[in-house]
C-alpha cells in the first residue's frame, strides 16, 4: 500500500483541516521518505459529523477523526472521561495525556478495538469562553442571561449560576446573538473570529469554562492499518507526534493569542470575571470528579468509574510535570516528549493488528 | 478515458435507465449510489452508507423548517387564499394584454411568499388559473407555461425550502438568503409580465382575443380576501428580522399564523387541517427521499474521485469567478434537464461550494444564482417537475409537448434574468446588506 | 389477498397519522419555545434534540408506506408512456423488485442498528442526553411494511389492468 485517503467533513478553512490533514500529510511523506502518501480530502462527503466513527470503520476513509460527544452511546468510556473537562486548563497537557491514555489504557483502547478502529492521535480544543453581546462577568449579570453551552456539565453549572440554556445550532448562533435571542455562546477566540461573531458579540469573559478532547484526532481503518508495512506505521506515528505538537502550539495556543489580538482590534473587550462568578465555577469544579463518577456510572454504564477517572487524572498529572519547564513555543521539545513517552513505546509489529 | 470517468458515465446512464422505467427518483439515486459505493470501496461501506445516512440526515434540525413551510402553504391553499389572490390580481391587471396570464404571474408571486416550494406553488395555482385561461381561449402553451414558470417563484421568493437546504450546506445565513431572493423574485415577475404583454399585444390571439369582456372592479371584498397574505409575510420575515425567531423557527410561526388566520376568518375546518398536516408529511417525505438519494450520490461522487477531477479541472485552467459561474450554469441547465432541483442542489453543492469559496465569490449571491438555475431545471424537458405537476392537475387535457413549447419563452426570460443577476450583484445583495 | 390489502391500508393510514401528528408536534413545540423565550425568558432548553429525534424521524419515515401503496413517489412517466405494453409490464416488475429489495436491505440493517442502540440504551448528544433508542425502531418497521406495500401495489396494477399496464 503506498497511499492513504485522509478525509474530514470539516471545511478547508478549519484549523483541523490545516494541521491534522494538510500538515500531517507533509509529515507522512517526510518520515516515510515518500514510500507513503496521504491523499487529503477536506469537506469530504465520505464522512459525516455523526457517522464518522462507523464510516472510518467501514473503510470510506483510511484516516479520519471523530468527536466522541456526537455519539455518547457508542463511546461510553471516552465520554465518561470527558466529564472531567471542566477541571482541566492546559490543552498541551490534555492532548498528550489523552493520546497516551487512549493508546495504553486497557479499558479505553478496548473501546476503539471494539469499533474496528486503530487509535492514532487525540485532538484537544482550547478553553471555551463566554462570547456575549452584553457583558456577562458576574453572577448578577449571569442571572437570566440566555446561554448556548457546549455540553451537559457546563450547562449544569450555568443553570446553577442563574443562566438560562437556550437551543440554537452553530449556524443559528450568529443571528441569535445579533438579535438578542441569545446573550452568550461558548467558544474559543479562534472560532469566534472564524465565525465572525465579533460583528455581533463584543464581550468575551476571560473565564475558562471547559475544553474537549474525547474521540479521535486521527483514527485508522483497521484493514488499511494492517496493509501498511511496519516501517510505514512507524513513519505515520512519527508524523502524528509532529502533528500533535504543531497543531496544539501553532494551531491552538498561538492561534488563540493571535485571534485575541485581532478580536481586540475589531473592538471586542475581554472582561475579567468578578470574584463571585469565579467562585461559582470553582465550587462546581471541586464537585465535578464526584459528579463525573456518578454520571460515568449511571449514564455511561462504567463499572468502576473512580478507577477510570483516577487513571486519567494521574496521566494528566504526569504530563503536567513533564511540560512544566517546556516553553509553550518549543514545538520540537514537545514533539520529542510525545515520541519518547508515547509513540516510541508503541510496538508497530503488534499495535492495532489483532 | 480515465477509469473514474467511465464509472461516472456508467452510473449516470444507469440512473437515467432506472428513472425511465419509472423507479422513483429518490430510490433510483439510492440504488445507483449503493452499487457505485460498493464498486469503488466495499460492500460494507455501501451498506453502512445506506443504513446510516438516512437516519443521520433526518435528525438535522434545520430540515424541520421544511414541513412547516409546506404546512403554511397547504393551510393557506385549503383556506382559499390562492383563489382570492388570483381574483384580486385579475381585477387589478384586467386592462393589460394577456390579462389572465399576467394575473397568474402576480398571484403566483404573492402565493410564493406563503409557500416554500415551487412544486406546491405550481400545483395550487394550476388548479385555479389554467382552467380559467383555457375557458377564455388562451393559447394552451401560454397558459401552462405561465403557471409552470411562475411556480418557480416559489423557491426564489422567500420563504424557500431550497434556500434552507443551500444555507445548511454553504453554512450561510438563511435569513440573509431569504432577503436576497426578494428583488430577483420581483425582477423575474416584471420580466415574465413584460414578455406576456408584448407577445399578447403583438398577437392578440394568444391571449384569447376579446375574451376579457367583463372587467371586474377591484372591490373591498377582494382586498379582504388577500389581507391574510401581508400578515403571513410579516410573521415570517418580521420574526426573522426582529430576532424573535431564527429562519428555522419562523416556519413554525408562519404555519401557526396561517392556522390562526383561518380560525379568525371562520374558514378553519378540522378535516381540512388534518388533510393539510398529512399533505405536508407526504410531500416532505417525498422530497426527503430525494435528499437522501442526493446525499448518497454525493458520497459516491467523492469515493469515485469526481471532486478531485473537478478541482483539478478548475485549478489547472486558472479559472476566475465568471468562468466558474458560466460553467456551473451550463452544468445545471444540462443536468437540470434530468435531475430534480433538490437532488441536483444536494448533489452538486459539496463539489461547487468549495470552488466558489476559494474564488472569493459571495456565497449568498452565488446561492441565488444557483437557485434560479435550479428553477430553470423544473421547466426544461425531458424531466421537469413543474410540468408534470401541471399535467397531472389537468388530467392530461394539455399534451406534454404543448406545455414544453409554452415554457420555451419563459426559459429564455429566465436566462435574461440570470444574465442581469450575474452582471449586477447589487440586485441580490442590496437588501441583505441593509439588515445583516 | 383481500385481507392483506386491508391490513396494509390500515398500517399505512396509521403511520401517516403518526407522521401528521409529528408535524403538529413540531408546530407546537417550536412555537411554544419561541413564544416562551420571547415573553418570559424561559425557553425549552432541549427543543433541538426533541424535534430532531422524537419528531423528525417519525415524520421523515412514517409516510413512506403510503407513498408506496398509493404510488405517490416523485417519479416520471415521460419515457414510460412511450413503451409498448410488454415493456411497461417488465418495467413494473423490475421497478418493484428493486424497490422491495432496497427496502428489505434497509429493514435488515436498520433492525440490527436498533438492536444495538437498544442494548446500549442510546442517548442523544448535547446537553440533555435524551434516550433516543426507541426512535431507532421506526426505521425497520417502516422499511419492512413498505417492502410489502411495494409488492401489493404491483399486484394491484396487474389485477386492475389499468391503462398504464
Ligand atoms: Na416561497
Ligand atoms: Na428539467
Amino acid at each position: 500500500r503506498d497511499s492513504l485517503v485522509a478525509a474530514t467533513w470539516l471545511p478547508p478553512t478549519h484549523m483541523y483541516s490545516r494541521y491534522l490533514y494538510d500538515y500531517w500529510a507533509e509529515r507522512v511523506a517526510h518520515h516515510s521518505n515518500g514510500t507513503l502518501t496521504a491523499e487529503v480530502e477536506l469537506g469530504s462527503p465520505r464522512v459525516t459529523a455523526l457517522g464518522n466513527l462507523s464510516e472510518l470503520a467501514d473503510g470510506l476513509a483510511d484516516v479520519s477523526g471523530h468527536f466522541a460527544q456526537y455519539t455518547p452511546s457508542d463511546l461510553p468510556v471516552s465520554n465518561a472521561v470527558e466529564e472531567l473537562g471542566m477541571t482541566f486548563s492546559d490543552p498541551r497537557v490534555i492532548i498528550a495525556a489523552a493520546t497516551e491514555f487512549n493508546i495504553f489504557d486497557p479499558e479505553l483502547s478496548a473501546e476503539w478495538t471494539r469499533h474496528g478502529v486503530v487509535f492514532g492521535s487525540s485532538y484537544a480544543t482550547n478553553h471555551y469562553k463566554l462570547v456575549c453581546n452584553e457583558p456577562v462577568t458576574s453572577l448578577a449579570e449571569m442571572k437570566g442571561a440566555k446561554l448556548r453551552l457546549p455540553g451537559r456539565a457546563p450547562a449544569a453549572w450555568a443553570n446553577s449560576a442563574g443562566g438560562v440554556t437556550v437551543a440554537f445550532n452553530t449556524n443559528e448562533q450568529y443571528g441569535a446573538l445579533e438579535k438578542g435571542a441569545l446573550t452568550c455562546t461558548t467558544t474559543t477566540a479562534v472560532d469566534a473570529k472564524a465565525r465572525k461573531l465579533y460583528e455581533v458579540a463584543y464581550h468575551i469573559t476571560d473565564l475558562p469554562i471547559t475544553l474537549f478532547w474525547a474521540g479521535l484526532g486521527h483514527g485508522y481503518n483497521k484493514d488499511s492499518w494492517a496493509e501498511l508495512t511496519a516501517d510505514q506505521r512507524r513513519a505515520v506515528l512519527n508524523a502524528e507526534a509532529d502533528t500533535i505538537a504543531t497543531f496544539i502550539v501553532d494551531g491552538t495556543l498561538l492561534a488563540e493569542q493571535e485571534a485575541r489580538d485581532s478580536l481586540a482590534e475589531e473592538g471586542v473587550s475581554f472582561h475579567e470575571p468578578t470574584a463571585d462568578l469565579k467562585e461559582s465555577i470553582e465550587a462546581f469544579r471541586k464537585a465535578q470528579p464526584t459528579a463525573a463518577a456518578e454520571i460515568a456510572k449511571s449514564t455511561f454504564g462504567i463499572e468502576d468509574p473512580e478507577s477510570l477517572l483516577d487513571r486519567f487524572q494521574s496521566t494528566v498529572n504526569k504530563w503536567d510535570d513533564l511540560l512544566k519547564d517546556v516553553p509553550v513555543e518549543d514545538k520540537e521539545a514537545f514533539a520529542g516528549l510525545i515520541r519518547q513517552e508515547i509513540y516510541d513505546k508503541v510496538d508497530v509489529e503488534a499495535y492495532g493488528l489483532n | 478515458m480515465s477509469e473514474p470517468l467511465i464509472s461516472v458515465l456508467l452510473a449516470f446512464a444507469a440512473l437515467l435507465c432506472l428513472i425511465a422505467i419509472r423507479v422513483p427518483i429518490g430510490l433510483s439515486l439510492i440504488t445507483v449510489s449503493f452499487v457505485g459505493i460498493a464498486h469503488e470501496t466495499s460492500l460494507r461501506a455501501a451498506i453502512g452508507s445506506i443504513s446510516r445516512l438516512p437516519y443521520e440526515l433526518s435528525t438535522n434540525w434545520s430540515f424541520s423548517a421544511v414541513p412547516m413551510f409546506l404546512l403554511m402553504g397547504f393551510v393557506a391553499s385549503e383556506t382559499g387564499l390562492t383563489k382570492g389572490l388570483f381574483n384580486a390580481s385579475r381585477a387589478l391587471l384586467a386592462r393589460l394584454p394577456g390579462a389572465l396570464a399576467c394575473a397568474s404571474v402576480l398571484a403566483s408571486a404573492l402565493f410564493a411568499a406563503a409557500s416554500g416550494s415551487s412544486v406546491a406553488t405550481a400545483a395550487s395555482m394550476s388548479r385555479i388559473a389554467i382552467p380559467e385561461m383555457l375557458s377564455r381561449k388562451y393559447d394552451p402553451g401560454l397558459a401552462c407555461g405561465t403557471i409552470a414558470a411562475s411556480g418557480t417563484l416559489g423557491s426564489l421568493i422567500p420563504p424557500s425550502i431550497l434556500m434552507i437546504l443551500y444555507g445548511v450546506y454553504a453554512d450561510v445565513s438563511i435569513g440573509g438568503l431569504f432577503l436576497a431572493g426578494v428583488l430577483p423574485g420581483i425582477l423575474s415577475v416584471v420580466i415574465y409580465m413584460t414578455m406576456i404583454i408584448v407577445r399578447c399585444g403583438l398577437n392578440p390571439a394568444l391571449g384569447g382575443a376579446a375574451a376579457d369582456d367583463e372587467i371586474q372592479p377591484f372591490t373591498r371584498k377582494l382586498l379582504f380576501d388577500i389581507a391574510p397574505l401581508p400578515l403571513l409575510i410579516l410573521i415570517v420575515m418580521g420574526s426573522i428580522s426582529l430576532g424573535i425567531a431564527t429562519p428555522t423557527e419562523a416556519g413554525a410561526l408562519g404555519a401557526l399564523g396561517a392556522v390562526a388566520i383561518a380560525l379568525a376568518s371562520g374558514k378553519f375546518r378540522f378535516a381540512a387541517f388534518m388533510r393539510a398536516l398529512k399533505q405536508s408529511a407526504l410531500s416532505f417525505t417525498a422530497i426527503f427521499i430525494i435528499v437522501i438519494g442526493g446525499a448518497l450520490l454525493t458520497r459516491y461522487s467523492a469515493v469515485v474521485g469526481l471532486n478531485r477531477m473537478l478541482e483539478d479541472l478548475f485549478q489547472h485552467s486558472a479559472a476566475g469567478p465568471l468562468v466558474l459561474i458560466l460553467a456551473v450554469s451550463v452544468l445545471y441547465i444540462v443536468l437540470g434537464m434530468f435531475i430534480d432541483s433538490i437532488g441536483l442542489l444536494l448533489l452538486t453543492a459539496p463539489l461547487i461550494l468549495p470552488l466558489a469559496g476559494s474564488l472569493d465569490i459571495d456565497l449568498i449571491w452565488f446561492g441565488i444564482i444557483l437557485i434560479k438555475l435550479l428553477e430553470i431545471g423544473l421547466i426544461t424537458p425531458p424531466i421537469g417537475l413543474n410540468i408534470f405537476v401541471i399535467q397531472s392537475a389537468l388530467d392530461g387535457q394539455v399534451r406534454l409537448p404543448t406545455i414544453f413549447r409554452g415554457v420555451t419563452w419563459f426559459i429564455a426570460m429566465d436566462i435574461l434574468t440570470l444574465a442581469i443577476l450575474i452582471t449586477v450583484p447589487a440586485i441580490t445583495l442590496w437588501l441583505p446588506s441593509r439588515f445583516f | 389477498m383481500h385481507s392483506v390489502n386491508r391490513l396494509a391500508e390500515f398500517l399505512a393510514r396509521l403511520q401517516l397519522a403518526l407522521a401528521a401528528l409529528a408535524v403538529l408536534a413540531i408546530l407546537l413545540t417550536v412555537s411554544v419555545d419561541v413564544l416562551l423565550r420571547a415573553s418570559v425568558n424561559a425557553p425549552i432548553g432541549a427543543t433541538i434534540e426533541i424535534v430532531s429525534f422524537y419528531y423528525m424521524i417519525p415524520l421523515v419515515f412514517f409516510p413512506i408506506m403510503t407513498l408506496e401503496l398509493k404510488g405517490g413517489h416523485i417519479d416520471t412517466d415521460l419515457f414510460y408512456r412511450l413503451f409498448p405494453r410488454r415493456m411497461k409490464q417488465l418495467s413494473i416488475v423490475v421497478s418493484v423488485l428493486l424497490t422491495a429489495l432496497i427496502y428489505l436491505v434497509l429493514a435488515y440493517f436498520t433492525f440490527k442498528q436498533a438492536v444495538v442502540s437498544t442494548d446500549n440504551g442510546e442517548v442523544s448528544m448535547g446537553i440533555s442526553h435524551l434516550p433516543i433508542w426507541p426512535v431507532r425502531w421506526v426505521l425497520p418497521f417502516v422499511f419492512a411494511t413498505s417492502a410489502v406495500a411495494a409488492f401489493l401495489l404491483c399486484v394491484k396494477r396487474f389485477q386492475d389492468r389499468d391503462r398504464d399496464v
